[in-house]
This record gives C-alpha cells, structure tokens and sequence, in this order.
C-alpha cells in the first residue's frame, strides 16, 4: 500500500506505461471494493440470483484475465480488459430490478473510462455507454422519475442532458488538456535539441582552448583515472567486497575513448558483456557532445549570475518584444546583421566559425521556423528591401 | 538529512510558471463560463415550462448573473491577472456546487441529483490541486447530506427506494477515482510546466556559457560600435528610398548612451521619450543587454532543428547517472567521473567549494539523478572523497 501510494505521490516521473500500470491496480482495486459494497447492499443479490451468479463468473473471469495481463505487463489489453469488466458490471445493474442503479452506473462505468485518460478509449467506450445510457433512457426513463417530479417528461430529459452533458464536458476537457500537453511537449523537445546544439558548440570551443593550450584531454590524464578508479573502487567496497571487477570496468570506460565506440557496440565480435558496458558508458563519454557533458554544462548553469525574470526574458518574437515599428526595424536589421558576420554555423572542418550568407538569410527569414522570430509584415519588408541590407549590414 | 530540491532552482522558475499558467487559466475559465451558461440557459427554459414558484424562477437567474458579472470582473483586471483568475476559481467551484446544490432541494428529484455529476464534470476543466480537493469535498458532502436530509429525492413510484449506503459508496468511488486521475494529471502538469520553465532558462544560461567561451577561445568580440553604424548607415539609406524622416537616427543614438548613462540622465536628454519607451529600448541595447544576441544565436539554430511530432517527452529524454537499464558499476562510475569532473578548474566553472558540491547534490534536481545508495555513500562519506580528490588529483598537479 505504501508503495502503491508512493507511486502515485511520484507520478510525474512514471513513464506512460508506468502510469497505466498504476491506475490499473487502482482499477483493479476499486471495481472489486465496488462489487463486494453492493453485493453487501445488495440491489442484486436480493432480486435474481441467476443473474448476480453469472456476473459474479464473469466478472470473476475478467478479473482474473485482467491482473494476469498487469503481471506480464500487457497493460493496454488490461485496461480494456478493465473497461469491459465494468461494462459488464453495469450491464448487470442496468437489468436489476432497480433502474435508479443502472442509471447511476453509467457515471461508473465513465468514471473508469475517464480515469484512463486516454482520448480514443474514452471516445469509443465513453460513447457506447454515454450511447446505451441515452437509449436506456428513453426506453426505460419512465420507470426512473422521481415522486416528487412535475412533469416525467422533463425529468426525462434532465437525465438525457446530465448524461450527454457529463460526456461531452469531459471530452472538451480531454481536447483542452491533450492539445496543452501537445504543445508543451513539442515545445520542450525542440528546446532539448536546440540546447543541445548550444553544448555541442560550446564543447567544440573547449576543444580548440585545449588544442590552443596545447593541453591533454582530461580522460587521457593518469592522475584522474586513478582517482576515478579510486573513489568508485570506494564506493563499491560498501556493495561488495571484490573491488578488482570495478576497477576493470574503469580501466575499459577509460579504454573506451582511444576507440571507435559505436564500432564496438555493433560489431559481430566481442564479449556480450563488453558491447553492453560500451553501449552504457556511450552516454558517459567526454570526448563526444555526450550526457555527461550536458549534464557539467547544466551543473555550471547553477552558479550563473543572472537577472531576475521580467516579462520579455524567454519571449522571442519580435511583435512580442516591440511595439513600435521603428523598434522592430531597428532589431531586424541587427538579427540580419548578426546573421551575417557572426560565425553562428559549423564549418566543413567541424568548427563554429562560418556565417550566413545573404541567401541563406533570406530563406530562413522566409522559412516557417522563422514565424517564430518575425512576422510576416517584417518578412515582407525585408523582401522588399533586401538589397539594402545586402550593401549595408 | 533533509532536503529542499528546490534550494538550488533557477530564481526565475516560479515566476515563468505562473505566466505559463495564466494563458491555461484564461482558457479554462472562459470555457468553464460557456459550459455554466449553456447549463444555464437549459435550466432557465425547463424552469419556465415548469412554472415554478416565480421566487425560485428568478433567484437562480440572479445567481446566474452574479455568477458571470463576477467571472467578467476578475477577468478585466490587467494587473495581477493570475490571482484574480485564481481566486475566480474558487468562486466558480463553490457558486456552481451551491447552484446545483440549491436546484435538488427545490426539485428534489432523482434526475435533478444527478446534476451534482455535471457541475463536477465543468469544474473537472481546471485541472487545479485547489480546486480539485475542494470539488471533490463539496461533491461528497453535498451529495452525502442531501441523500440523508431528503431521503425523499430519490424516491420512484412503483420502484424501491435506492439505498442511501450505496448512493454514498457510489459518491465515494465517483470522487476519489476522479481525484486520483485528477492528481496524477495535475502531477503530470506541474511537471511539465517545470521542465519547460527550467529549460527556457537553461537556454538562456547556456548561450551566455557559450558566449563565454566563444570569448576566451576567439578574443575578437562583436563590435558594438561598428553594429550602430552601420545600422545607422542602412536607416539613411531606408528613410532615403522611402522619402520619410529618419525616425531611427535619434533611437539609435539613445541607443549608445544607454549603458553609459542613467535613466535620469537619459530622461533628461530624451525627453520625448517616456520612462516605458527607454526601457524598452533597453532591449536593443546591445553592449550591457544580451536579449539581441540571444535572439539572434537562437534564431541561427531555428532551421536545422527538427522535431518529429511522434516524439514524446519521457523518462528517456532525462540525463542522469541512475538509467533503469544501467549495471551498478556504470551508475557508480558516471557519479564519480562527473564528481571528479567538477572538481576540476573548468574554463566554464570555477572550483566549487566540497561544502557546497554536498549541498547541491543534495539540494537541486541532482539528487533524482543520482542513484539513491550512491549518492548516500557519497553524503555520508564526502570528507574521504575529498580527501582522495586533492591526495591523488590535486597533489598531483602541484608535482
């Protein structure tokens, strides 16, 4: 249970699987608390046992298949499995003798649905019952107006709109969330790449500082991988008593980098347990634009002086950032020039040190990645004069 | 030992999470206000074919609009907009739980109950801790009461009266299934909106690391001088071929002065120019304020960076020492490689202080990225492993 909770307090570091697997057992848990509570309360048990005997089978089937499929991890045919579990239930209650109860199951059965979180599921299962739950009342809606009701018509219809309505808001509210999402995440993947560009170039000026300084690299440097060696030894003497086996693995890890790595990794030859230690330490090597590197270069980003956050800080385009049109102006000619003479992309020699040419501006400033940077008014005026800023900047 | 992973977060983070928030907010509210109305125009056309007690008729359309005349209100304030869409929030949780709450005592009908399900669904939209609990505690309680105070509601002709018991074991999986996968939605959410704050700064933080080195390797820095004239230069020309004034010429010089002087003595030579208008020139400044070079570093990238729309932000897009799929060995070694790496004097960053490398490690994002019996051998033990840094590494380089 302290797990299980656990799990959940940590969620947003679950993979989607992971989550699935979580509101699973969450599931799981909750249609047998259900089914037991209402036998105990019993619309069914007390009307036809025949009936309660063959969900109590199915169910107990479905059950069955349903935390087999979590165990070997099938986690999809489990939450449908899942799905149709309390589409059983409700199809059980909806034919019991109180018609309240299958009414009230239809918000149930959607409620698991919508747990799910998952558009299409909540789509098709969500539209067969909210679909079921209409015809049910329309052909049984008599039996369900309350006493205290002043017209059995509009009461009716109040269930048919609370039952569609329930329905629809949770699909709006599943568009408005996904679409969020959407965004968010693409957003934050072209900002890993593009960061990652950054790192590469500034690797790329670490290397010539290096070459400048005529300095060895860091991992050639026997003084570090002794130390290396000795604090992992000292760290694993508190997991096992061998420390020779680490202190190989080391002395590989630092082997790594006079090789071809990739080379190793898919290479017909070779140990297995090799190609696998080469295929983790890939990740770790410093002498490529690796995780490791990224993550120092995050670690050094603490201890930056900077200011405080104002409104403009991460906005980019230039609309957002001026309002007047002299102002844009001005900073279009700056971008352009900065495109021009600065070196902003790798040369064939693999170093940062080539511009942009005039043409190459152009077609960028016309590209659909630059929406993000002019509007169309500017890309227009810069079309329009762009043999100026040719002679000029 | 206690931490606080939030002690070493960019100082920027909260802030941007908020603006974030706001646009999400705006939407959701104005999505929530044309649920309520649609809901509200239904029930004003039902109670009409009613005829119900004419008192009632029009107290739930004074509700209504005070309800929108309220919504409108908070949001019309442009100044401290999130708060007041927050605490419209709140307003709207409580004022439609109360509607709803109000209408099945006045129907007190089975159909009518159900209601308390759709104004549950609406404020679902929010997708706010806050909101949740509070829905959630309202949903429950206003449902439990009712059916216990008029056991009467769910009464149907010819049928047995549904159980009071089960109507609240149904209220009870009802709200805390949807309270956990509201939960782990809003969990996701702040999540995400964390990453993305984290790495909007991070960029930022990267190009001036960048900058940095660019400078040391290459000292030619980019001529600030040259860059007003010969922008000056093309706006004589621009105005020239358009026949205008030159309206740039007075911007560009306030432009120079601007990192040599202070914005009184600026106000003072430029007085045409208000305090809103200089600031904002601030950001085309490019001597003191780097917001140009960024723009113009990110933009060189823009075109070389795609990104596959099947592509899904996940636990593998992470950097860290702690990879699932990783031997004990390789999650050892990276730790120590990048302790030692830190260490070191790096063009990039200075020497860090062992006291402070503890306290980071244990103090920032670090801490989720370094497997847990690792990092604790290292917090327990930090002295030694200073001390084997500076014996054999350090020592060594003094040789």
């Amino acid at each position: 249970m302290k797990t299980l909770l656990d799990r959940i307090r940590h969620s947003e570091f679950l993979t989607f699987n992971e989550v699935l697997r979580l509101k699973l057992i969450i599931v799981t848990v909750f249609i047998s608390v259900f089914v037991i509570l209402s036998y105990i309360s019993a619309p069914l048990s007390t009307s036809q046992d025949n009936t309660f005997l063959f969900v109590l089978i199915a169910f107990s089937f479905l059950f069955l298949l349903t935390i087999l499929f979590i165990a070997i991890n099938s986690n999809r045919i489990a939450m449908h499995l899942s799905i149709i579990t309390i589409l059983g239930i409700t199809f059980a209650f909806v034919n019991s003798s109180n018609y309240f109860y299958g009414f009230i199951m239809f918000f149930v059965s959607l409620t698991v649905i919508i747990f799910y979180h998952d558009i299409v599921t909540y789509l098709i299962y969500g539209g067969l019952v909210t679909g079921y739950g209409c015809y049910y009342i329309i052909t049984n809606g008599s039996y369900i107006v309350g006493t205290n009701s002043l017209n059995p018509l509009i009461s009716q219809d109040t269930y048919l709109i609370v039952l569609l309505g329930f329905y629809i808001v949770f699909l709006i509210q599943f568009i408005v969330s996904d679409s969020i999402y959407e965004k968010m995440n693409n957003e934050w993947l072209k900002m890993s790449k593009i960061l990652s560009r950054y790192q590469s170039f500034s690797t790329k000026y670490i290397d010539e500082l290096k070459e400048k300084n005529k300095e060895t690299a860091i991992y050639d440097s026997s003084r570090f991988q002794q130390t290396v060696n000795e604090l992992s030894t000292f760290i694993n003497e508190f997991f096992e008593e061998d420390g020779s086996k680490i202190a190989e693995v080391v002395e590989y890890y630092f082997f790594l980098h006079s090789q071809d790595i990739d080379e190793i990794i898919n290479s017909a030859e070779g140990s297995v347990l090799t190609k696998r230690y080469a295929k983790q330490f890939k990740k770790y090597m410093l002498n490529d634009n690796s995780e490791m590197i990224s993550l120092l270069y995050d670690f050094a980003t603490l201890f930056k002086e900077t200011p405080d956050y104002s409104i403009h800080r991460y906005k980019y385009h230039l609309s957002d950032l001026f309002e007047n049109r002299v102002d844009k102006l001005i900073a279009l000619a700056f971008l352009y020039k900065y495109l021009k003479t600065e070196a902003t992309q790798y040369d064939k020699y693999g170093s940062v040190k080539r511009m942009l040419a005039h043409d190459e501006i152009t077609e960028m400033f016309i590209s659909k990645e630059f929406r993000e940077f002019l509007s169309f008014e500017l890309v227009n005026f810069y079309l329009d004069n762009q043999e100026l800023f040719r002679e000029h900047l | 030992m206690q931490k606080n992973t939030h002690k070493y977060e960019y100082k920027q983070l909260e802030a941007f999470k908020a603006t974030l928030e706001l646009g999400h907010i705006k939407l959701k509210t104005l999505l929530v206000n044309l649920l309520t109305l649609v809901f509200a125009v239904i029930l004003v056309i039902v109670t009409y074919q009613l005829k119900i007690n004419p008192n009632y008729f029009y107290t739930f359309i004074g509700f209504f609009i005070l309800f929108f005349v309220v919504n409108i209100a908070f949001y019309s304030y442009n100044e401290d907009h999130y708060n007041y869409l927050r605490i419209a929030m709140y307003f709207n949780t409580i004022a439609l739980f109360s509607i709803t709450a109000a209408l099945i005592i006045v129907f007190q009908t089975p159909s009518v109950f159900t209601a308390l399900f759709l104004a549950y669904a609406i404020i679902f939209i929010y997708q706010d801790y806050k909101v949740m609990v509070l829905s959630n505690i309202l949903v429950f309680i206003f449902g439990a009461l009712l059916v216990i105070n008029f056991p009467n509601i769910l009464d149907i002709p010819n049928n047995a009266t549904p159980q009071v018991l089960l109507i609240i074991v149904f209220l009870f999986v009802f709200v805390v299934l949807l309270a956990l996968s509201s939960y782990i939605l809003i969990k996701r959410k702040m999540f995400f909106y964390n990453q993305l704050a984290q790495i909007k700064e991070s960029e930022i933080r990267n190009i001036d690391m960048l900058e940095e080195l660019h400078g040391i390797v290459d000292k030619e820095k980019m001529n600030v001088n040259q860059y007003y004239d010969d922008i000056e230069a093309f706006t004589e020309v621009l105005t020239d071929k358009l026949e205008i004034d030159n309206v740039f010429r007075r911007k560009i010089q306030l432009l120079r002065e601007l990192d040599q002087k202070s914005l009184i003595e600026i106000r003072e030579n430029y007085a045409n120019f208000t305090i809103e208008e200089i600031k904002r020139l601030r950001l085309l400044e490019l001597r003191v304020n780097h917001k140009m070079r960024n723009l113009a570093i990110k933009a060189s990238q823009s075109k070389t960076i795609d990104v596959d729309k099947t592509e899904i932000f996940s636990e593998s897009q992470f950097k860290s020492f702690n990879h699932i799929e990783d031997s004990l060995y390789v999650k050892i070694i990276s730790f120590v490689v990048f302790y030692v790496l830190i260490k070191i004097d790096k063009p990039y960053l200075k020497e860090i202080p062992e006291e402070t490398i503890k306290d980071v490690l244990l103090n920032s994002k670090y801490h989720y990225s370094i497997n847990r019996n690792v990092l604790k051998i290292y917090l327990n033990n930090n002295a030694v492993f200073d001390t084997i840094v500076n014996d054999i590494l350090k020592e060594g380089e003094k040789q």
